[in-house]
């Protein structure tokens, strides 16, 4: 480990260095997949996807310590948001006759949609971030998912705007591996600022011991519901770059099952530290997509193992389960990539400000 | 106008059992009150009423003429009211430096002041060399500091102290005393300490406070309440509790 006095090398060491080991491997990542078959390609940019929901889901879970069930509600709006801000005049005349004129008429493109999505969602998240963060643990939790569910039904039922459980098809599919790796990158960029924002410690301190951050003078609910909102405008970031890779969905695409898959990817990483989110994302999606492969049957050696049906859920359930066990916190062990530089603090400190040797010191016995 | 934190008539009853029964506690700028008491004599829950973390039944608080009764513990933090906790309470999977830090930013200071604030309390407190360490890493004794160094970058007017050097050596327990001493002669700030330590309450405070069953069977120096009677009786007599 080097030594560094300079200020501006322990900055980068601390701030920079843990941002960049996890962003050029990502790269390198989305470099690889760009030369694989098509199937391997969507497999790379689905994972650059879920990178921006898992990231954004830790924005609220991992700076706050708490579980939400129902975080996927802003996917889904994100993604309908998009779809409906994407799709052409022609086609929403075709598809959504009864869609409200401010929506009918309008139409954007890749970016517009992507970020009017992660908006709207966003917008929504405010709208509950203080009743909800007034909540704590599993009534947040909960409350989180019934969210969840509301969303879930009304987007089934509201035919005239997002066609009920019939698919919505026809969006334009503009997300590309290349673009879904920018977002990806920005999230993680942003998470980590946010986390070393005034914000962002003192709901990392709030995290760690309520009661002790209450007495310093820090309001929980108001600090939640800002990493709330945020959190809620990157995984409806997520929702509309997944509605304009599929080009096609419906209400129950997210939902449950991708609730669980998130999850699954924020605890198997780590989900107090950036790093577990990133860690957590490209470990499940791997280990999903080459169980996926194993679904049609495979060859152990001589033995010819056949049909599996569900042996992706299964396998990552039980890696869960193996990580919840053996290693609580995660495989980074809830912990970011360490720095590069020795501290500046952990060497001498300034001889104007060290404290009086103890012996020195007046004796109030 | 000098600033005081006055509770009166404080009632807590916990499932009909009064852990305070019409206490009044006022704590003046620049002075020093200790609250003794033996076991369950209800110090902590006073602390707990003062600081906003447990409820009153029947009683008032004022902070500087202003009435704070029934305010949350981060409202009273923000109006000038630190505390420590009996066991310490550390944001542990933060820094030793990140620990003060997040003591000023929680009072709405700047980053840079806050950092400044966290800098020169963790040299008060004898920790600057461990401030990149995680907050679980330090020992005890280093806890107990840091929990204080948290609590002074408030920068409070008061400052409730449970039980700081419990746990810790004599020379530990000098050390914290010749820090909260050195951190007083340049604040005004008024200090609520609870403590065991007849020998650290007696020369350190310029008042004591004796509760026993919870109401308050004396106030005065040290002097008179090492002579009191009634607190010689509730630590030492038939009956008493032998601890403090």
């Amino acid at each position: 480990m080097k030594h560094s006095n300079s200020p501006l090398l322990s900055w980068i060491g601390r701030r920079v260095w843990p941002l960049v080991a996890l962003i050029v491997p990502l790269g390198a990542i989305a470099l690889f997949g760009g030369t694989g078959s098509i199937v391997f390609q969507r497999e790379v940019t689905t994972m650059m996807m879920y990178m921006v929901v898992v990231v954004g889901y830790y924005i609220f879970v991992g700076n706050s310590g708490v579980t939400s069930f129902g975080h996927i509600s802003f996917m889904i709006i994100g993604a309908y948001t998009a779809a409906l801000l994407t799709l052409t005049v022609q086609q929403k005349i075709i598809l959504l006759p009864d869609l409200p004129s401010f929506l009918a008429d309008v139409h954007f493109g890749f970016v517009g949609g992507a970020l009017l999505g992660a908006v709207v969602a966003a917008v929504f998240a405010a709208v509950i971030a203080l009743p909800i963060n007034r909540l704590t643990g599993i009534s947040l939790s909960l409350a989180m998912f019934a969210i969840l569910l509301t969303v879930n039904v009304i987007v089934s039922h509201w035919t005239s705007v997002t066609r009920g459980v019939t698919s919505m098809f026809g969006v334009p599919q503009s997300t590309t591996l290349g673009s879904a790796f920018v977002f990806a990158s920005i999230t993680i960029v942003a998470a980590w600022m946010f986390q070393w924002t005034r914000v962002g410690l003192r709901m990392r301190a709030a995290r760690e011991d309520e009661p002790a951050a209450r007495a310093v003078g820090i309001s929980i609910p108001r600090d939640r519901a800002i990493a709330f909102i945020l959190s809620g405008f990157f995984v409806g970031l997520g929702g509309a770059l997944f509605a304009q890779f599929l080009g096609a969905f419906n209400s129950d695409t997210f939902y449950i099952s991708t609730t669980l898959l998130t999850i699954a990817m924020l605890v198997i990483g780590g989900f107090k530290s950036l790093s577990g989110a990133v860690v957590g994302t490209v470990f499940v999606s791997a280990l999903d997509a080459g169980l996926r492969r194993m679904e049609d049957g495979f060859a152990l050696g001589p033995l010819e193992v056949g049909s599996r049906p569900g042996l992706s859920a299964v396998g990552l359930a039980l890696c869960m389960l193996l990580v919840l066990v053996f290693r609580s916190e995660g495989l980074t062990g809830s912990r970011e990539i360490p720095s590069l530089w020795r501290l500046r603090r952990n060497e001498t400190p300034p001889a104007d400000t060290l404290p009086a040797p103890a012996t020195d010191r007046k004796d109030v016995s | 106008m000098s600033s005081s934190f006055i509770a009166r008539g404080v009632h807590v009853d916990f499932d009909g059992i009064k852990a305070l029964d019409d206490v009044d506690v006022e704590l003046r700028e620049r002075e020093v009150l200790g609250l003794i008491g033996p076991n369950g004599a209800g110090k902590t829950t006073l602390v707990n009423v003062l600081s906003g973390f447990q409820r009153l039944d029947e009683g008032s608080m004022q902070l500087n003429g202003a009435n704070v009764t029934g305010w949350s513990p981060y409202r009273l933090a923000r109006r000038g009211l630190a505390r420590t906790f009996q066991g310490a309470r550390l944001f542990k999977g933060l820094s030793v430096f990140e620990n003060v830090e997040v003591g000023a930013l929680g009072v709405g200071v700047g980053r840079r002041e806050a950092k400044a604030r966290a800098e020169s309390l963790l040299s008060l407190l004898g920790l600057y060399g461990q401030a990149d360490m995680p907050a679980d890493s330090l020992a005890y004794g280093g806890q107990r500091r840091l929990e204080i160094a948290r609590a002074l970058a408030l920068r409070p007017q008061f400052l409730l102290l449970d039980e700081p050097a419990a746990g810790l050596s004599e020379l530990e327990s000098d050390e914290m005393m010749s820090a909260i001493l050195d951190f007083k002669k340049d604040s005004d700030c008024g200090v609520l300490i609870i403590e065991h330590d007849m020998r650290v309450i007696m020369s350190l405070c310029d008042r004591v406070h004796v509760l026993n069953y919870g109401k308050t069977i004396k106030v005065g120096t040290p002097a008179e309440v090492r002579a009191d009677e009634g607190v010689l009786t509730a630590y030492l007599g038939v009956g008493g509790n032998q601890d403090a």
